[in-house]
């Protein structure tokens, strides 16, 4: 019996030493990517998309033969800069990561000092406005270029002949002052134009429609983000505003894309159709809005990690990047321009039966 | 640690706004919901200050408090004539005015695009670069303020304001000035409140409007109700539990797809089972 006994001990302790080679040659180190997000709160129903956007572009770089093994650690902000600041320094203090994800300008604004200051490599998706995002040493932002959109919605314009606009802002991040902006560049192109900004708590539009569809305009510019855009696309709609006389930028951020039907949406690019049904349908993302971009940021710095000598030296990153980071990507073509921002194409957009149709870029 | 630090600064940070604010709400009973527009303007004295004018930290801390105290003297003699919700509604539309301006002025405040870039403080050679150094220096300023906090408590002043608190009638008949008396405590309360908002935009090196909104005015309002109204030590305990609390949460193992809400959820129904348990607050020596 002793013996049967220990001939079993030595085939389990065989078989254990041959699974624990097995595992250490499996197991290969970790890079930890830190993503601070809006997960609940202002912009959250975005925050989630890109959250989605960083996963899939793990798992489909996984699908590939890699060196390390990805994971993401996401921290939520509620989009506030202290919050951000703290979910920074938890990411890559107590969690470790290796580099650092945010989201919008702003945030991408205090994390940026605080990954320089860590030598560590930061990527921000951001709306637009490639001027109010210059790089830190260390840091990448990534969006639709303000020249980009204007280009778009001017050709969208022209294309529908439209000769006389209402344009109507949020005053957030720059959607007023690019929306002043558009409304000057469209005068000079012939078209008649009033411009009007709210503060982002006011809720009530239809005075200011009212007025404007009683002067004889009949198309409405909008740049607003939920629940500010939802209402006042209700608000258009109670007043007969036509869906196909609504261009919005940006404001097709929410879950329920069935508001967005027939109207014009430009907005940063959400990536080909099969990479919007791989995130509807495997993600359970109910709208792919700026995941496109995040995912192209972590494939970019997924790329970084394996291809350089050094995971831990952030010149060498950069280096990388930098010399990569123009290239076809998720949301069209990416380009790198100088002062550090890589600018990817615009999109328009409308939506049939609440799914995104591409018209444009 | 460093994660610990930068939790340490902000908890340094918003012990000034709570005790400043309990000032006036704990000591005085004065409601006032204006405590972020203040905040906000000592945060855009110093962005600006330094960003625009060049001038060191201390300076732009120095510009914060005057900025503030000179708006909250005007503000303070249309406040002072005012009592209990109508006082909290009449400051409510102070922060909101104050937001507006910092979001609509584009040209000194750079509207909803915020400042960045904003340096860190520096006394002759040395500059407080390091979290660790910058930690040292909200504490003495923390420490400053509890002690001036205590002073105002033990002094004839303190007590005359603790007497408008309870009754401002009677106050008022016993030949106190009650109208000048809630002026005072306004600017000084508003004077010192700017001096977090310096150490905020030093130490976060960006802000904009959304910093500053009335939804950050009740939140320091919470702080001092959980810590406990009219008890410096109750506005440092409140600072701490609403500080921390949320990060403690982080390491809480939530289901990964739902951890951020669930967060949420448990902080508020933690603040509600204390207030249910503990209404007066950890502290208070005075109940609303």
């Amino acid at each position: 019996m002793k013996k049967y006994l220990l001939a079993l001990c030595m085939v389990l302790a065989l078989i254990a030493c041959k699974d624990e080679k097995k595992q250490t040659a499996q197991v290969k180190p970790i890079i930890r990517i830190g993503a601070i997000l809006p997960l609940t709160g202002d912009n959250s129903t975005v925050g989630v998309a890109v959250k989605a956007g960083v996963q899939a572009a793990i798992d489909d770089k996984a699908k590939g033969k890699l060196k390390y093994n990805y994971k993401a650690f996401f921290e939520d902000n509620q989009h506030s800069p202290a919050k951000s600041a703290t979910a920074a320094n938890k990411l890559m203090m107590v969690d470790n990561s290796n580099m650092l994800l945010s989201f919008t300008t702003g945030i991408g604004r205090v994390v940026a000092p605080i990954a320089e200051n860590k030598e560590m490599l930061h990527m921000c998706a951001t709306l637009e406005d490639e001027n109010a995002a210059p790089m830190g040493k260390t840091t990448f932002f990534q969006g639709p270029t303000l020249q980009s959109y204007r280009q778009l919605v001017i050709k969208a314009l022209q294309q529908e002949n439209v000769s006389k606009l209402v344009l109507l802002a949020t005053n957030a991040g720059v959607a007023c002052s690019g929306t002043e902006a558009l409304g000057k560049v469209l005068e000079t192109k012939g078209l008649e134009t009033k411009v009007e900004c709210f503060n982002p708590s006011d809720l009530d539009f239809r005075f200011v429609i009212q007025k404007y569809l009683a002067e004889g305009f009949e198309h409405f510019y909008i740049q607003f983000w939920p629940p500010q855009s939802n209402i006042l696309l209700r608000q258009l709609s109670e007043n007969n505003v036509a869906p196909n006389h609504i261009f919005g930028s940006g404001i097709d951020v929410d879950t329920d894309t069935s508001l967005y039907n027939d109207i014009h949406n430009f907005g940063g690019n959400s990536g080909t159709p099969e990479f919007i049904d791989h995130l509807m349908q495997d993600y359970d993302v109910k709208n792919v809005y700026m995941a496109a971009s995040a995912y192209d940021l972590i494939s970019l710095a997924i790329d970084a990690f394996e291809n350089v000598k050094d995971k831990n030296n952030v010149d060498e990153l950069i280096a990388y990047i930098k010399e990569n980071a123009t290239r076809k990507c998720m949301s069209g073509d990416c380009k790198l321009l100088d002062n550090g921002f890589i600018a990817n194409k615009a999109e328009w957009r409308t939506y049939k039966n609440g799914k995104p149709v591409f018209l444009g870029d | 640690m460093e994660y610990l630090i930068n939790l340490a600064i902000l908890f340094g940070i918003y012990s000034m706004l709570a005790l400043s604010l309990n000032l006036l709400v704990g000591m005085s009973g004065l409601v006032s919901l204006a405590q972020a527009a203040f905040y906000g303007i000592g945060a855009y004295a110093t962005a600006i200050g330094m960003t625009k004018l060049g001038l060191g930290f201390f300076t732009t801390i120095a510009l914060g408090i005057v900025v503030n105290a000179v708006l909250a003297f005007v503000v303070g003699k249309i406040l002072a004539r005012f009592q209990g919700d109508y006082y909290a509604i009449v400051s409510a539309g102070l922060s909101i005015i104050v937001f507006s301006i910092l979001q609509n002025w584009k040209s000194v405040t750079n509207g909803p695009l915020g400042i960045f870039g904003i340096g860190k403080p520096e006394i002759g050679s040395y500059a407080f670069y390091s979290n660790a150094a910058f930690l040292g220096l909200v504490f003495v300023f923390t420490i400053a303020l509890y002690a001036l906090y205590q002073w105002i408590n033990l002094s004839s002043f303190g007590r005359v304001l603790k007497a408008l608190r309870e009754d401002e009638h009677l106050t008022h008949v016993m030949g106190y000035k009650t109208k000048h008396y809630k002026s005072v405590i306004f600017v000084l309360s508003a004077a010192l409140s700017g001096i977090a908002g310096a150490f905020f935009a030093s130490y976060i090196a960006f802000i904009d409007p959304s910093s500053f909104q009335l939804k950050e005015g009740i939140f320091l309002f919470t702080i001092i109700i959980v810590g406990g109204l009219s008890s410096a030590r109750g506005s440092v305990v409140g600072a701490l539990i609403l500080i921390s609390l949320p990060e403690v949460l982080r390491f809480v193992g939530l289901p990964y797809e739902t951890a951020a809400q669930l967060q949420q959820m448990i902080y508020g129904a933690m603040l509600l089972l204390m207030m249910i348990f503990k209404p007066q607050g950890l502290f208070g020596k005075y109940r609303m």
